[in-house]
Protein backbone atom coordinates (compact mmCIF):
# COMPACT_ATOMS: atom_id res chain seq x y z
CA UNK A 1 0.00 0.00 0.00
CA UNK A 2 1.55 3.32 -0.66
CA UNK A 3 1.68 6.38 1.46
CA UNK A 4 -0.21 9.31 0.57
CA UNK A 5 1.61 12.57 1.69
CA UNK A 6 -0.33 16.08 0.42
CA UNK A 7 2.20 19.11 0.18
CA UNK A 8 1.19 22.58 1.63
CA UNK A 9 1.18 25.93 2.94
CA UNK A 10 -1.21 27.93 2.83
CA UNK A 11 0.51 30.71 1.38
CA UNK A 12 1.31 30.97 -2.23
CA UNK A 13 5.43 31.12 -3.48
CA UNK A 14 6.93 29.32 -0.54
CA UNK A 15 8.30 26.52 -2.63
CA UNK A 16 5.66 23.64 -2.70
CA UNK A 17 5.65 22.90 -6.36
CA UNK A 18 9.57 23.18 -6.25
CA UNK A 19 9.71 20.88 -3.41
CA UNK A 20 7.55 18.31 -4.79
CA UNK A 21 9.36 18.09 -8.06
CA UNK A 22 12.64 17.61 -6.20
CA UNK A 23 11.01 15.61 -3.10
CA UNK A 24 9.51 13.28 -5.45
CA UNK A 25 12.73 12.64 -7.42
CA UNK A 26 14.61 12.02 -4.62
CA UNK A 27 12.13 9.38 -3.40
CA UNK A 28 12.46 7.64 -6.67
CA UNK A 29 15.96 8.23 -6.33
CA UNK A 30 16.11 5.67 -3.13
CA UNK A 31 14.31 2.78 -5.69
CA UNK A 32 11.08 3.79 -4.54
CA UNK A 33 7.88 4.16 -7.21
CA UNK A 34 6.40 7.62 -6.78
CA UNK A 35 3.57 9.43 -8.18
CA UNK A 36 2.95 13.16 -8.45
CA UNK A 37 -0.25 14.40 -8.72
CA UNK A 38 -0.94 18.23 -9.44
CA UNK A 39 -4.07 19.60 -7.66
CA UNK A 40 -2.99 23.03 -8.66
CA UNK A 41 -5.85 23.35 -11.26
CA UNK A 42 -5.65 26.28 -13.13
CA UNK A 43 -2.11 26.95 -12.23
CA UNK A 44 -0.25 23.87 -12.71
CA UNK A 45 3.67 24.35 -12.48
CA UNK A 46 4.65 20.88 -11.35
CA UNK A 47 5.26 19.56 -15.49
CA UNK A 48 7.13 22.54 -16.26
CA UNK A 49 9.82 21.95 -12.86
CA UNK A 50 9.92 18.41 -13.83
CA UNK A 51 10.49 19.54 -17.39
CA UNK A 52 7.83 17.42 -18.59
CA UNK A 53 5.55 19.96 -19.92
CA UNK A 54 5.95 18.94 -23.63
CA UNK A 55 4.79 15.80 -22.59
CA UNK A 56 1.65 16.13 -20.95
CA UNK A 57 -1.65 14.82 -23.35
CA UNK A 58 -3.97 14.33 -20.73
CA UNK A 59 -4.90 15.48 -17.48
CA UNK A 60 -6.97 14.39 -14.18
CA UNK A 61 -10.04 15.62 -15.52
CA UNK A 62 -9.42 13.63 -18.44
CA UNK A 63 -9.45 10.85 -16.19
CA UNK A 64 -12.42 11.67 -14.26
CA UNK A 65 -14.63 12.35 -17.30
CA UNK A 66 -13.74 9.01 -19.03
CA UNK A 67 -11.84 10.48 -22.13
CA UNK A 68 -9.14 8.26 -21.19
CA UNK A 69 -7.19 5.99 -18.68
CA UNK A 70 -5.41 6.85 -15.69
CA UNK A 71 -2.36 4.78 -17.15
CA UNK A 72 -2.74 7.30 -20.08
CA UNK A 73 -2.55 10.78 -18.71
CA UNK A 74 0.01 9.80 -16.48
CA UNK A 75 3.59 10.86 -17.21
CA UNK A 76 6.80 9.11 -17.33
CA UNK A 77 9.79 10.25 -16.05
CA UNK A 78 12.49 9.12 -18.51
CA UNK A 79 15.28 10.43 -16.34
CA UNK A 80 14.40 8.79 -12.78
CA UNK A 81 13.24 5.76 -12.51
CA UNK A 82 9.49 5.01 -10.72
CA UNK A 83 8.41 8.61 -11.52
CA UNK A 84 5.21 9.52 -12.60
CA UNK A 85 3.16 12.62 -12.88
CA UNK A 86 -0.44 13.23 -13.27
CA UNK A 87 -1.00 16.48 -14.26
CA UNK A 88 -3.62 19.13 -13.37
CA UNK A 89 -5.85 20.58 -15.76
CA UNK A 90 -4.89 24.10 -16.86
CA UNK A 91 -7.93 25.28 -18.19
CA UNK A 92 -10.18 24.47 -15.31
CA UNK A 93 -10.32 25.87 -12.25
CA UNK A 94 -10.55 24.67 -8.80
CA UNK A 95 -14.03 23.33 -8.80
CA UNK A 96 -13.74 21.17 -12.09
CA UNK A 97 -13.28 18.25 -9.23
CA UNK A 98 -14.69 17.21 -5.50
CA UNK A 99 -12.33 15.61 -3.08
CA UNK A 100 -14.87 12.56 -3.44
CA UNK A 101 -13.38 12.44 -7.17
CA UNK A 102 -9.87 12.81 -5.70
CA UNK A 103 -9.77 9.78 -3.78
CA UNK A 104 -10.88 7.71 -6.15
CA UNK A 105 -8.04 8.35 -8.39
CA UNK A 106 -5.72 8.16 -5.45
CA UNK A 107 -7.11 5.05 -4.54
CA UNK A 108 -6.65 3.56 -7.75
CA UNK A 109 -2.92 4.59 -7.80
CA UNK A 110 -2.11 3.00 -5.00
CA UNK A 111 -1.02 -0.72 -5.30
CA UNK A 112 1.13 0.30 -7.94
CA UNK A 113 2.98 3.02 -5.79
CA UNK A 114 4.96 3.47 -2.93
CA UNK A 115 4.77 7.16 -2.75
CA UNK A 116 1.90 9.22 -3.93
CA UNK A 117 3.05 12.78 -3.43
CA UNK A 118 0.12 15.68 -3.72
CA UNK A 119 1.35 19.17 -4.54
CA UNK A 120 -1.20 21.35 -2.87
CA UNK A 121 -2.68 24.75 -4.44
CA UNK A 122 -1.84 28.08 -2.50
CA UNK A 123 -5.06 29.08 -0.32
CA UNK A 124 -7.39 27.10 2.07
CA UNK A 125 -10.19 26.71 -0.02
CA UNK A 126 -11.63 24.43 -2.04
CA UNK A 127 -8.12 23.38 -3.92
CA UNK A 128 -6.85 22.60 -0.28
CA UNK A 129 -10.12 20.69 0.22
CA UNK A 130 -8.94 18.63 -3.04
CA UNK A 131 -5.75 18.44 -2.34
CA UNK A 132 -5.88 17.19 0.98
CA UNK A 133 -9.06 14.92 1.09
CA UNK A 134 -7.16 11.80 -0.25
CA UNK A 135 -3.74 12.48 2.10
CA UNK A 136 -2.88 10.32 5.38
CA UNK A 137 0.17 12.47 6.01
CA UNK A 138 0.97 16.22 5.50
CA UNK A 139 4.34 18.28 4.93
CA UNK A 140 4.06 21.89 5.64
CA UNK A 141 6.11 24.50 4.01
CA UNK A 142 7.10 27.32 5.28
CA UNK A 143 9.79 30.14 4.80
CA UNK A 144 11.21 32.00 7.30
CA UNK A 145 8.70 35.10 7.21
CA UNK A 146 6.16 36.20 9.08
CA UNK A 147 2.80 35.81 6.86
CA UNK A 148 4.19 32.23 5.56
CA UNK A 149 4.41 31.28 9.12
CA UNK A 150 1.17 32.43 10.43
CA UNK A 151 -0.37 30.86 7.02
CA UNK A 152 1.09 27.47 7.59
CA UNK A 153 -0.08 27.42 11.44
CA UNK A 154 -3.36 28.09 9.58
CA UNK A 155 -3.09 25.14 7.48
CA UNK A 156 -1.71 22.66 10.60
CA UNK A 157 -5.00 24.39 12.56
CA UNK A 158 -7.07 22.93 9.77
CA UNK A 159 -5.59 20.01 8.92
CA UNK A 160 -5.76 18.93 13.05
CA UNK A 161 -9.32 19.23 12.46
CA UNK A 162 -9.67 16.78 9.64
CA UNK A 163 -7.73 13.99 12.09
CA UNK A 164 -4.47 14.32 9.58
CA UNK A 165 -2.26 11.06 10.83
CA UNK A 166 1.27 13.07 10.35
CA UNK A 167 2.09 16.84 10.00
CA UNK A 168 5.82 17.54 9.75
CA UNK A 169 7.54 20.58 8.78
CA UNK A 170 9.81 21.57 5.77
CA UNK A 171 11.47 25.41 6.49
CA UNK A 172 12.58 26.30 3.48
CA UNK A 173 14.89 29.34 1.90
CA UNK A 174 16.55 29.52 4.81
CA UNK A 175 19.21 32.09 5.16
CA UNK A 176 21.41 31.29 7.97
CA UNK A 177 23.72 33.86 7.65
CA UNK A 178 20.54 36.58 8.14
CA UNK A 179 19.72 34.48 10.86
CA UNK A 180 23.27 35.06 12.61
CA UNK A 181 22.89 38.72 12.21
CA UNK A 182 19.17 38.30 13.89
CA UNK A 183 17.49 39.64 10.95
CA UNK A 184 15.57 36.28 10.30
CA UNK A 185 13.43 33.58 12.24
CA UNK A 186 15.81 30.98 13.01
CA UNK A 187 14.62 27.58 12.65
CA UNK A 188 14.22 27.09 16.36
CA UNK A 189 11.94 30.49 16.57
CA UNK A 190 9.62 28.70 13.53
CA UNK A 191 9.30 25.09 16.04
CA UNK A 192 8.64 26.87 18.96
CA UNK A 193 5.90 28.95 17.20
CA UNK A 194 3.78 26.23 15.24
CA UNK A 195 4.78 23.51 17.51
CA UNK A 196 5.02 20.90 14.45
CA UNK A 197 7.90 18.50 14.11
CA UNK A 198 10.75 19.24 11.62
CA UNK A 199 11.29 16.88 9.14
CA UNK A 200 14.08 19.17 6.86
CA UNK A 201 15.63 22.67 6.29
CA UNK A 202 16.37 24.03 2.94
CA UNK A 203 18.66 26.71 2.53
CA UNK A 204 17.82 29.56 0.36
CA UNK A 205 19.61 28.97 -2.84
CA UNK A 206 20.47 30.66 -6.34
CA UNK A 207 20.16 26.87 -7.99
CA UNK A 208 16.85 26.29 -7.65
CA UNK A 209 16.30 28.99 -9.77
CA UNK A 210 18.73 27.95 -12.16
CA UNK A 211 17.41 24.15 -11.98
CA UNK A 212 13.88 25.40 -12.54
CA UNK A 213 14.92 27.79 -15.37
CA UNK A 214 16.22 24.25 -17.27
CA UNK A 215 13.37 21.93 -15.93
CA UNK A 216 15.58 19.74 -14.13
CA UNK A 217 14.95 19.14 -10.97
CA UNK A 218 18.22 19.97 -8.49
CA UNK A 219 18.43 16.64 -6.92
CA UNK A 220 19.70 15.25 -10.40
CA UNK A 221 22.15 17.79 -10.82
CA UNK A 222 25.82 16.61 -10.16
CA UNK A 223 27.90 17.29 -7.52
CA UNK A 224 25.03 17.43 -5.03
CA UNK A 225 24.35 20.82 -3.52
CA UNK A 226 22.96 21.71 -0.43
CA UNK A 227 19.94 22.59 -1.20
CA UNK A 228 19.61 19.22 -2.92
CA UNK A 229 21.43 17.39 0.12
CA UNK A 230 18.57 19.16 2.27
CA UNK A 231 16.19 17.84 0.09
CA UNK A 232 17.42 14.19 -0.41
CA UNK A 233 17.75 13.99 3.58
CA UNK A 234 14.07 14.53 3.88
CA UNK A 235 13.21 11.53 1.53
CA UNK A 236 15.45 9.59 3.37
CA UNK A 237 14.08 10.61 7.05
CA UNK A 238 10.28 10.36 5.01
CA UNK A 239 11.72 6.32 4.40
CA UNK A 240 11.93 6.15 8.21
CA UNK A 241 16.18 6.90 8.22
CA UNK A 242 17.42 9.01 10.88
CA UNK A 243 19.89 11.11 8.94
CA UNK A 244 21.03 14.32 11.27
CA UNK A 245 19.75 18.03 9.71
CA UNK A 246 22.85 19.97 7.59
CA UNK A 247 24.84 22.52 9.74
CA UNK A 248 23.94 24.74 8.06
CA UNK A 249 24.70 27.45 11.01
CA UNK A 250 28.03 26.43 11.73
CA UNK A 251 27.06 25.56 15.52
CA UNK A 252 23.60 24.18 15.90
CA UNK A 253 24.02 23.11 19.56
CA UNK A 254 20.89 24.47 20.37
CA UNK A 255 19.01 23.77 17.63
CA UNK A 256 20.06 20.36 17.95
CA UNK A 257 18.81 19.73 21.11
CA UNK A 258 15.54 21.15 20.22
CA UNK A 259 15.17 18.94 16.96
CA UNK A 260 16.13 15.61 19.19
CA UNK A 261 13.37 16.78 21.73
CA UNK A 262 10.77 17.31 18.56
CA UNK A 263 11.29 13.60 17.74
CA UNK A 264 11.22 12.30 21.51
CA UNK A 265 14.84 11.36 21.51
CA UNK A 266 15.90 13.64 24.55
CA UNK A 267 17.84 12.36 26.96
CA UNK A 268 16.68 13.83 30.37
CA UNK A 269 13.23 12.53 29.26
CA UNK B 1 -4.45 54.59 29.88
CA UNK B 2 -2.62 50.42 29.47
CA UNK B 3 -2.50 50.99 25.46
CA UNK B 4 0.83 49.51 24.28
CA UNK B 5 1.54 47.50 27.86
CA UNK B 6 2.74 44.19 25.66
CA UNK B 7 4.89 46.02 23.78
CA UNK B 8 6.00 48.15 26.66
CA UNK B 9 6.78 44.55 28.61
CA UNK B 10 8.20 43.38 25.85
CA UNK B 11 12.26 43.17 27.17
CA UNK B 12 13.16 43.38 23.55
CA UNK B 13 12.03 46.92 23.16
CA UNK B 14 14.35 47.63 20.52
CA UNK B 15 14.81 44.74 19.34
CA UNK B 16 15.86 43.08 16.32
CA UNK B 17 13.87 41.93 13.72
CA UNK B 18 14.11 38.68 14.18
CA UNK B 19 12.20 39.12 17.42
CA UNK B 20 9.90 41.34 16.31
CA UNK B 21 8.87 39.26 13.74
CA UNK B 22 8.62 36.33 16.45
CA UNK B 23 6.56 38.57 19.35
CA UNK B 24 4.64 39.93 16.63
CA UNK B 25 3.46 36.39 15.17
CA UNK B 26 3.19 34.97 19.00
CA UNK B 27 0.62 37.70 19.57
CA UNK B 28 -0.84 37.03 15.99
CA UNK B 29 -1.31 33.10 15.98
CA UNK B 30 -2.64 32.73 19.67
CA UNK B 31 -4.98 35.29 18.28
CA UNK B 32 -5.76 33.38 15.38
CA UNK B 33 -5.61 29.78 17.26
CA UNK B 34 -8.23 31.51 19.88
CA UNK B 35 -10.55 33.22 16.94
CA UNK B 36 -10.23 36.66 19.17
CA UNK B 37 -8.37 39.95 17.42
CA UNK B 38 -5.61 41.75 19.33
CA UNK B 39 -7.70 44.39 19.39
CA UNK B 40 -9.94 42.36 21.50
CA UNK B 41 -7.02 41.03 23.10
CA UNK B 42 -6.34 44.86 24.40
CA UNK B 43 -9.95 45.06 25.68
CA UNK B 44 -10.21 42.48 27.58
CA UNK B 45 -7.21 43.22 29.56
CA UNK B 46 -7.96 46.84 30.40
CA UNK B 47 -11.19 45.50 31.69
CA UNK B 48 -9.43 42.70 33.54
CA UNK B 49 -7.10 45.35 35.38
CA UNK B 50 -9.91 47.55 35.98
CA UNK B 51 -11.67 45.18 37.66
CA UNK B 52 -8.90 43.20 40.09
CA UNK B 53 -7.67 47.26 40.86
CA UNK B 54 -10.51 47.50 42.84
CA UNK B 55 -9.43 44.91 45.09
CA UNK B 56 -5.76 44.81 44.90
CA UNK B 57 -3.05 47.60 44.04
CA UNK B 58 -1.40 45.73 40.97
CA UNK B 59 1.90 47.33 40.01
CA UNK B 60 1.14 47.57 36.18
CA UNK B 61 4.24 48.43 34.81
CA UNK B 62 5.65 45.29 35.79
CA UNK B 63 2.38 43.15 34.52
CA UNK B 64 1.96 40.50 32.28
CA UNK B 65 -0.86 39.31 30.15
CA UNK B 66 -0.71 37.59 27.44
CA UNK B 67 -2.54 34.29 25.37
CA UNK B 68 -0.15 31.44 25.21
CA UNK B 69 0.11 28.39 23.20
CA UNK B 70 1.58 25.47 24.44
CA UNK B 71 1.72 21.82 22.66
CA UNK B 72 -1.09 23.80 20.28
CA UNK B 73 -3.17 24.02 23.00
CA UNK B 74 -3.85 27.77 23.96
CA UNK B 75 -4.52 29.71 27.22
CA UNK B 76 -4.72 32.88 28.74
CA UNK B 77 -1.93 34.09 31.34
CA UNK B 78 -2.34 37.03 33.53
CA UNK B 79 0.75 38.04 35.75
CA UNK B 80 -0.58 40.90 38.51
CA UNK B 81 2.26 41.43 40.72
CA UNK B 82 0.60 43.18 43.96
CA UNK B 83 1.66 46.03 45.50
CA UNK B 84 -0.61 45.64 48.90
CA UNK B 85 -3.98 44.57 49.19
CA UNK B 86 -6.47 47.46 49.73
CA UNK B 87 -7.95 47.40 53.22
CA UNK B 88 -10.57 49.03 52.90
CA UNK B 89 -12.97 47.17 50.43
CA UNK B 90 -16.29 47.05 51.66
CA UNK B 91 -16.07 50.77 52.65
CA UNK B 92 -14.91 51.66 48.88
CA UNK B 93 -18.19 53.22 47.09
CA UNK B 94 -19.41 51.18 44.04
CA UNK B 95 -18.38 54.16 41.95
CA UNK B 96 -15.27 55.02 43.14
CA UNK B 97 -12.92 55.75 40.52
CA UNK B 98 -10.41 52.78 40.91
CA UNK B 99 -7.77 54.74 39.10
CA UNK B 100 -7.83 57.60 41.51
CA UNK B 101 -6.81 56.13 44.72
CA UNK B 102 -3.98 54.61 42.97
CA UNK B 103 -2.58 57.84 41.69
CA UNK B 104 -2.86 59.21 45.37
CA UNK B 105 -1.15 56.60 46.79
CA UNK B 106 1.61 57.18 44.72
CA UNK B 107 1.65 61.01 45.46
CA UNK B 108 1.85 60.06 49.47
Amino acid sequence: MSRVIVITSGKGGVGKTTITANLGTAIAQLGKRVCLIDADFGLRNLDLLLGLEQRVVYTIIDVISGECTLEKAMVKDKRTEGLFLLPAAQNRTKDAITPEQMKEIVEKLMPSFDYILIDCPAGIEMGFRNAIAAAKEALIVTTPEVAAVRDADRVVGLLECERMESIRLIVNRLRPEMVKMDEMLSVEDILDLLVVPLIGIIPDDKRVITSSNKGEPLVLSNPDTLPAMAIKNIAKRLNGMEVPFLDLMGTQEGLLAKIRRFFGFSNDK
Amino acid sequence: MFKGIVGEFNPWGGASSRIKAKNRLELVLSCDRAGINPEAVNKMRDEIVEVVSRYLDIDIEKMEFCIKSNERNTSLSAILPIRKFKRVIESLPSDSPVFQSREEEKHN
